[in-house]
């Protein structure tokens, strides 16, 4: 802070007039302090201390170029930009060298168009990578990540040039060492004020928005509300360990959602009750210890869905009453031991095909299941019942598979009954 | 005007020697790389969108030139960008891509684009 006018404070004493020119001088100081608080925001203060990152602005015409040498301005509308001018003073500036791939400047407001076709530039992420947070504003939402990002290149639009959240990139701030919660809120409200959505609130599709960003630790409790479709949203996720109970109450459609999210240990007891969709929607999720009670009663398609979670070792008895698909469902969950009674009693379709293969269900479990098959009445339709792995099914199981059978079910279990 | 281009796997080469001559520099290699699209009959394709001048599918069909970067030893193969141009095919709307064309269609998304020319995003192996 900078000192104030020496005359105020030239010869500060207990007499009358050094108690005015202490009151002047803090008057003075008052000032100052309110002059600085109605300060816009700038991130210059968040690389004040020679942190590492890249902070880039496609609403700064000044920062754009055409060609990834830094060279021929970007001056309007449809001009292709090359290039990034990084304004955190590290150089980490965005490039692209290939024509084809560069983004598009976009005014009113201004932004870069990314066609998620091939559009992306490169930051190359110095020695020692960045690990802190990441702000992204686009036209569809803002919103701050936890991000671990190694060194090398560093996708800045599409991620491999096909997946954004959003179609439009307004500002991008990744600073090595996280942000506090203020921080990150003053760069996304400046981000917003210089042209981005706020709130991801209004947008219904949010098929592979964080697709393949292996770089995110952290998810942001965003507003998701309105979204219908999360295919492939978060599908590859593989640096989060855990997600956040968003509001998916309206979501339907969550084919390959989170996919390969091997990180992920637990999943939060999200909003699922309009959902009709799960294919393959938490296949590969390697580390999920254990799994929530979710809303499924209006899935009908459940195939493939745990395939591969091969940390399960029980699962919760989910609502299965309009189901009609559970091809390989839970087929590989290798530590799957415990699977509760009654967990098929009112199913809509005996596609079971492979469904435990490859699983360590234990006798009562087999037993739980196929008794619950009998319980459904199916018969008629497609009807294959398959596990392979753990125990084989007591006399209750193998009765129980008699009578699938006698209603026209192909049943294949552990031991060969 | 956007031009989204669909580029089959047997033209990836042919099509990255085109882009160099059409383009601004031995970067343009890399136009078609990656397949991540297919057709209905599976057939794989490397796409590319962006915006181009008024008269880019009169340049992009007339005598190529090579261009005056391209010095000895030569990075451009003539040969195989005037390949790529026999192959070429321009259209004002979506025309369905097809495994031995590099089709090349006008249109403002891009995705929109690719999807209206038949071709799906890969996905995973299922």
């Amino acid at each position: 802070m900078a000192s104030p006018p020496k005359s105020r404070f030239a010869s500060l004493k207990n007499s009358p007039t050094d108690v005015k020119a202490k009151l002047q001088a803090a008057l003075y100081y008052a000032r100052k302090e309110r002059k600085k608080k109605l300060l816009p925001f700038s991130p210059v203060s968040l690389f004040a201390a020679s942190q590492q990152g890249a902070w880039l602005e496609a609403f700064d015409i000044s920062t754009l170029f055409q060609l990834s040498d830094g060279t021929t301005a970007v001056t309007a509308a449809a001009d292709p930009i090359g290039y990034i001018g990084d304004k955190s003073g590290r150089s980490n500036h965005a490039i692209q060298t290939t024509t084809a791939r560069r983004l598009t400047y976009q005014t009113g407001p201004f932004r870069a168009t990314v066609d998620k076709v091939d559009d992306r530039l490169t930051v190359t992420v110095p020695t020692g990578g960045f690990t802190g947070t990441m702000v992204l504003g686009t036209d569809e939402g803002t919103a701050s990540y936890g991000v671990t990002i190694p060194s090398g290149a560093y996708d800045i639009g599409g991620r491999g040039g096909q997946y954004f959240p959003g179609n439009a990139i307004v500002g991008q701030l990744i600073r090595n060492g996280a942000l506090s919660v203020g921080e990150a809120a003053k760069t996304e409200a400046y981000f917003v004020a210089n042209g981005a959505t706020a709130s991801y609130g209004a947008v219904t599709s949010f098929t592979s928005f964080w697709r393949d960003r292996a770089e995110l630790t952290s998810f942001p409790m965003i507003d998701t509300s309105t979204g219908t479709n999360f295919s492939l949203a978060w599908h590859n996720c593989t640096g989060l360990t855990s997600f956040p109970l968003i509001d998916t109450s309206s979501g339907t459609n969550f084919i390959l959602a989170w996919h390969s999210c091997t990180g992920l240990t637990s999943f939060p007891l999200i909003d699922t009750s309009s959902a009709t969709n799960f294919f393959q929607a938490w296949r590969n999720c390697v580390g999920l210890m254990s799994f929530s009670l979710i809303d499924t009663s209006a899935v009908t398609n459940f195939s493939q869905a745990w395939y591969d979670c091969n940390s399960l070792t029980s699962f919760p008895l989910i609502d299965t009453s309009v189901g009609t698909n559970f091809n390989r469902t839970w087929f590989d969950c290798t530590s799957l031991t415990s699977f509760p009674a009654n967990a098929f009693d009112n199913i809509n379709g005996g596609d079971f095909t492979e469904a435990f293969t490859n699983t360590a269900l234990t006798q009562t479990s087999i037993d739980n299941i196929l008794v619950s098959l009998v319980a459904s009445g199916i018969a008629a339709g497609t009807r294959v019942f398959g596990q392979s792995g753990g125990s084989a099914p007591s006399s209750t199981g193998e009765a129980a598979i008699t009578t699938l059978r006698s209603r026209g079910w192909t049943v294949t279990v552990t031991g060969g009954y | 005007m956007i031009l989204t281009i669909a580029c089959p796997d047997a033209l990836r080469d042919d099509a990255n020697d085109l882009a160099m001559v059409l383009g601004y520099g031995p970067d343009d290699a890399a136009t078609y790389v990656a397949l991540n699209w297919q057709d209905a009959d599976g057939n794989l394709y490397a796409c590319a969108s962006l915006p181009v001048s008024d008269t880019f599918t009169t340049t992009a069909q007339a005598t190529l030139v090579r261009p005056a970067w391209d010095v000895e030893p030569y990075t451009i193969s003539m040969a195989a960008a005037n390949r790529a141009q026999v192959a070429l095919v321009f259209s004002l709307e979506p025309v369905l891509a097809m495994p031995d064309q590099l089709t090349a269609c006008a249109g403002d998304d891009g995705l929109a684009v690719l999807a209206a020319m038949g071709l799906t995003q890969l996905v995973v192996a299922v």
